[in-house]
């Protein structure tokens, strides 16, 4: 597997990013979840470390978004453990676990289309603190540039990857500690991945969030995670660290 | 069919004008009000036209009983209509959602079918001594004139009253938090999830600012004449009308075109007989789905409202709560 | 006794109403909110002609009946191909014109509408209620057998999967559109047929008696007497109907508040059925000779086992003989002859082009995959060759035979069937209907059969079920012939949905996504039942994103990119390229 841009990017352990020692922040054990008759998880078991960035790979259907669906509150689990800073969040709504300091951008329909792009970014700041907006708006801005220069602007007019922005922006907007990303490198440009990937760890890196993230680029993804689970048919087929995933010849036994 | 009913004249064409202006305001508050609720919820609320007739009905007996002036009425009038929307969507519509998933849009319309007729009857029974109706009393009417149209204080009052409250209505969606809630509910309720945004209560504020708009149109209307049990019917399928025609449109849009029908209503008095007003109406409604129907065979795939709120209705039923 | 007799009357009237309702919307799943509108254009037709121009009875019934179903097959052309909302909106419109321009016309009455006297049939006089009542009640009992008939037929069989899951339908060769518009007429000329009668009964004609609300009381009616179920009706009517002289004379209402306490009763009860009891009193399937009998408790299998995939396996039964296609040996296929060839197939949404200039051969006997990253285009591949969406360009030709832009269910005639990623099998059908429904060619599928020959239409079903048991024992599930699909697990309906389109018969059998969704022993079993079919000798095609699931599977892989086809070959061959690596799990 090409390792070229290895060099370019050093990869940050664990402890630099968790001064604090806060440990695990999400903790999920024996997940089940589904729609309807289908079950699509059968079994997982995943957990985050404060700082760290986690990565899920595996095959379309493989129960992926399901899982992080169920993690964030969209989808009511049918059994198994979420545990997120020591509390049992199994089945907590969405609004409590935003509150809680937990984002999630969505791999389709990331954006509201129909309303401005400042529109966009207020939504996204529904329950941050009014003190703190400003700051936060500011730094998105100088993140994403192009936000800035266009904040009346109809978010669906937006390009696929400036949308991919703006969602992460508005993501920000509520201060996050623990982002859950689904496939954000999906329907963008070779180009523009690269950037919103850099962009992540970037963020990561300044402020300590911990991130875990749904994708099916492998290349993309092992420029910035420390570790990656792998998903098969709604379960765990394994557990790989970045060096033992950049040494492999090839993914086709993962998918 | 053909021969007019009324001469065309100017100062019969200004009588009419106001005619409509004021009638299309009484629409435009049920289109507005009924069009937020089957946008945003993607209800078929049909039950819509109980909660109207009650707000009259009420309005007109707390004057009767405790000789409430006008003003106090229509508040309490309001305040009743909006508990028992709520009811109906706390009790009957988010249940049924939650338990059928993508499959509840049918069974809801059906349970609001339900939940109509029941309530017509209701309230014809429970004022059945006093004959089936009630008076609006409260309000000193007198005539006004001006220019060469022939109208009333009364009548004046429920067109300003009625654009009040939609200008209300259309700065809270426009401008404030909880406006944009509603919208980004309204436009994609999945990523509204991922926004904390609490659908289950932005339905009901939506059923709240909904109902509320129409009971005050209801006051007014029953004020100019009577309340009776199935004055809502009228009403409502005319707010059906606008809403499709209309789609997902900015309130105020919405209420431009009910009030384009309340013109189009007393504007073909001049062509038609006043029997037929109602008819052409509902004759643009199967007009415009025809319309559909042949655009759609040849190919122009549309987005159609029906997906999209199928699928909000899927989201809501798989919820962690 | 003229007053029970009169509630008699009136209990028959609706009940034709209800019937005609039940059909269209209980097992056609139409929503028609124009029954009131359809009984009006039967019943002014009668007090019109027999009051202001002295026509006979029966010359005027026939006009009136023939007048709806005229106007019944002009409806159901424009409002059958339109999703549920509009259906509904379109038929509500209609009901609203009509009984608006009916109330309009002082030609017709206006408002006040009609009265006709001195109606009878070559001199039976139709005046008081027990004269009406043979008439109604022969009325009635017909248009109640016809019903019967058509519901609990094959052709009933195929409006209950129309109502349940219609692309499912179209795509075991059944043409839902011609299924709906037939019965859609046919309902709209009862409900005419119905307003007739019920104009015989009251001697008028008014808007007020075929406005709206009673077209709301007939949907109430059909639903809470059980929808699907032609006795449940009954039942409906009768309560309803009834519910009047029972607050009249046991809780002793006023006559105008009986009726008052009527409609707040039948409103309460469909809000009360929709949350309690939705499938009604008398639910779908149930009938007055099989109360007696305990219906057997379904296997434990069906139960706590569900989703425990099952182990033996029956060989697969050999397809029948017809004309359909060239029927192959029974021999392993490894290259002989291309069942399908798709040159040039090209289709755009949008500015985005899904599949671009794709071309590619299904050979008989193998298992071709199509994988590729994500919006490589593959399952748009499906939809584009079975006729769901029209290509832009390209041809595709199966057996030779060009089946460009044919329907899909002709498609599925011709020889070729699929699956669906999300199962699709029919909820409220048991899995041996299910699975009946897959059997083509069945002489209880065209209407006429039902009645001109019904012997035929009998022994054809019995054959067919036998055949559908087979494929039940294939798939190691005939215990559960009796279950309601739709309370199965994930894997058994994919089963299920796949003995369904085995069913077919067809040659060539395309495959969404069969390992998704399911427990890996689920998979083995899956992986096992499609080898076995190929094996027999069918083509098969799958989508796939689960490449284990490939690996173990198919002959032949075929890679697309961005809606063409790139590379094809062995798995093993297509996995050890690299530039197919960098594209599947993409680049730096």
């Amino acid at each position: 597997m090409a390792q070229s841009d290895e060099t370019a990017v050093a990869p940050h352990s664990n402890p630099e990013r968790d001064p604090d020692g806060r440990g695990t922040l999400l903790e999920v054990s024996g997940l089940q979840a589904g729609y309807g008759a289908k079950q699509v998880v059968f079994d997982v078991s995943l957990n985050v470390g404060a700082g760290e960035i986690v990565g899920i790979v595996g095959h379309n259907g493989a129960g992926k978004t399901t899982t992080l669906n169920s993690i964030f509150g969209i989808l009511r689990p049918r059994g198994g453990q979420i545990t997120y800073r020591g509390e049992n969040i199994a089945g907590r709504t969405c609004h409590k676990n935003v509150l809680a300091g937990m984002t999630l951008v969505p791999s389709e329909q990331f954006v509201f289309a129909d309303l401005s792009v400042a529109e966009n970014l207020q939504l996204g700041a529904l329950w941050t603190a009014a003190a703190k907006r400003a700051a936060l708006l500011d730094s998105v801005y100088q993140i994403f540039p192009v936000i800035k220069d266009n904040l009346r602007q109809r978010a669906g007019q937006f390009s696929g990857g400036q949308q991919r922005m703006l969602s992460i922006g508005m993501a920000l907007m509520a201060d996050p500690t623990f982002m859950l990303f689904d496939e954000p490198s999906l329907g963008l440009a070779p180009a523009v991945t690269i950037r919103v990937f850099d962009t992540l760890r970037q963020l990561v890196a300044d402020r300590g969030i911990s991130v875990l993230i749904l994708e099916q680029n492998m290349p993309q993804l092992l420029r910035i995670v420390d570790r990656v689970y792998v998903m098969r048919s709604g379960r765990i087929a394994g557990e790989e660290t970045v060096e033992e995933l950049r040494a492999r010849e090839h993914y086709w036994d993962i998918f | 069919m053909a021969t007019a009913a009324l001469p065309f004249t100017v100062a019969n064409l200004e009588q009419q004008l106001a005619t409509g202006l004021v009638s299309g305001t009484g629409y435009a508050l049920v289109a507005v009000g009924f069009g937020l609720i089957i946008t945003v919820t993607g209800r078929f609320h049909i039950a819509y036209g109980v909660t109207y007739a009650l707000s009259a009905f009420i309005a007109g007996q707390t004057g009767l009983s405790w000789g409430l002036p006008f003003p106090a009425a229509l508040v309490f009038g309001v305040v009743v209509a909006v508990a028992v929307a709520a009811l109906m969507e706390s009790l009957v519509y988010w249940p049924l959602n939650r338990r059928l998933g993508a499959a509840a849009l049918m069974t809801i319309f059906i349970a609001s079918l339900g939940l109509s007729t029941a309530g017509e009857n209701a309230i014809a029974l429970l004022w059945n001594g006093a004959g089936g109706s009630v008076n609006i009393s409260g309000f000193a009417v007198a005539a006004v004139h001006f220019l060469d149209v022939y109208t009333t204080n009364l009548a004046l009052t429920s067109f300003f009253t009625g654009w009040a409250a939609l200008l209300a209505v259309a700065a809270v969606i426009r401008w404030t938090k909880l406006g944009r809630m509603i919208r980004a509910v309204r436009v994609n309720q999945r990523l509204s999830l991922a926004m904390g945004i609490n659908p289950r209560a932005v339905y009901l504020v939506v059923f709240v600012l909904g109902t509320a708009l129409g009971a005050i149109g209801a006051v007014f209307t029953a004020a100019q004449s009577t309340a009776t049990p199935d004055m809502g019917s009228t009403p409502i399928l005319y707010a059906i009308t606008v809403s499709f025609i209309a789609g997902g449109a900015a309130p105020l849009v919405v209420a431009a075109v009910a009030v384009g029908v309340g013109l189009l209503e007393s504007l073909s008095i001049f062509v038609f007989q006043p029997q037929w007003s109602q008819v052409v109406v509902f004759a643009c409604l199967l007009i415009y789905v025809l319309v559909k129907v042949v655009r759609e065979n040849m190919g122009t795939v549309r987005t159609v409202r029906p997906a999209k709120t199928a699928e909000a209705v899927e989201t809501a039923s798989q919820l962690c709560s | 006794m003229q007053l029970t007799v009169s509630y008699l009357d009136q209990i028959l009237v609706l009940l034709i109403f209800t019937v005609a309702l039940n059909l269209v919307m209980g097992y056609a799943g139409v929503f028609n909110a124009a029954a009131g509108a359809f009984g009006a254009i039967g019943g002014y037709s009668l007090v019109w002609l027999t009051a202001n121009h002295g026509w006979a009875f029966i010359p005027a019934m026939l006009v009136g009946v023939a007048g709806t179903a005229v106007f019944g097959l002009l409806v159901g052309y424009a409002a059958l191909r339109l999703q549920a909302l509009w259906l509904l909106l379109l038929t509500l419109a209609v009901q609203l014109v009509l009984i608006g321009t009916l109330s309009g016309l002082t030609s017709l009455g206006g408002s006040t509408g009609l009265q006709t006297s001195n109606l009878n049939i070559l001199g039976y006089q139709l005046v008081e209620p027990t004269q009406v009542l043979p008439v109604v009640a022969v009325g009635a009992v017909v248009v109640f057998g016809l019903c019967y008939r058509i519901g609990e037929s094959p052709y009933g069989r195929v409006l209950r999967g129309i109502r349940d899951d219609e692309t499912a339908t179209r795509s075991l060769g059944k043409n839902t559109f011609s299924y709906k518009l037939i019965v859609f007429t046919l309902t709209a000329a009862m409900a005419g047929f119905g307003g007739v009668l019920l104009s015989t009964d009251t001697t008028t004609a008014s808007p007020g008696l075929y406005g709206f609300d009673v077209s709301i009381q007939v949907i109430a009616m059909v639903i809470i007497g059980g929808t699907a179920n032609m006795f449940g009706s009954v039942i409906g009517v009768t309560l309803v109907v009834l519910s009047t002289p029972f607050f009249e004379n046991v809780i002793h209402l006023s006559t105008n508040v009986a009726s008052l306490a009527q409609g707040l009763a039948y409103g309460l009860a469909l809000v009360i059925v929709v949350f309690f009891r939705p499938q009604g009193i008398i639910p779908e399937g149930s009938a007055p000779w099989r109360w007696r009998r305990r219906t057997p408790a379904p296997p434990s299998g069906a139960g706590a086992g569900a989703d425990a995939p099952v182990h033996s396996r029956a060989p697969v039964p050999a397809p029948l003989v017809t004309d359909r296609a060239p029927r192959p040996g029974a021999g392993q296929g490894d290259g002989g002859d291309r069942v399908l060839e798709v040159r040039g197939l090209t289709k755009s949404f949008g500015g985005n082009k899904a599949v671009n200039d794709l071309s590619f051969d299904l050979r008989r006997g193998q298992i071709t995959a199509l994988i590729g990253p994500n919006g490589a285009g593959k399952t748009t591949v499906f939809n584009l060759i079975t006729g769901a969406i029209p290509a832009d360009t390209g041809r595709v030709r199966l057996f030779g035979r060009d089946i460009t832009g044919l329907r899909p269910d002709v498609i599925t005639g011709l020889g070729m069937a699929r699956s669906f990623q999300d199962v699709r099998v029919f909820p409220s059908l048991t899995v041996l209907d299910n699975i009946m429904v897959g059997i083509q060619d069945q002489p209880g599928d065209a209407m006429r059969n039902l009645f001109a020959h019904p012997g035929l239409v009998a022994r054809a079903e019995r054959a067919a079920r036998e055949r559908a048991r087979e494929w039940l024992r294939f798939i190691d599930m005939e215990p559960l012939a009796g279950v309601r699909a739709g309370s199965l697990g994930f894997g058994q309906q994919k089963l299920v949905a796949l003995a369904r389109i085995l069913a077919t018969d067809s040659e060539v059998l395309l495959l969404d996504e069969p390992g998704s969704g399911i427990d890996h022993a689920w998979i083995d079993q899956m992986i096992a039942v499609v080898k076995q079919v190929s094996e027999a000798g069918r083509t098969v095609c799958i989508v796939e994103h689960n490449l284990e699931v490939v690996g173990r599977l198919a002959d032949h892989v075929c890679f697309m990119e961005l809606g063409r086809l790139t590379a094809e070959g062995g798995f093993t061959d297509l996995t050890s390229d690299p530039r197919l690596t960098e594209a599947y799990f993409g680049t730096v």
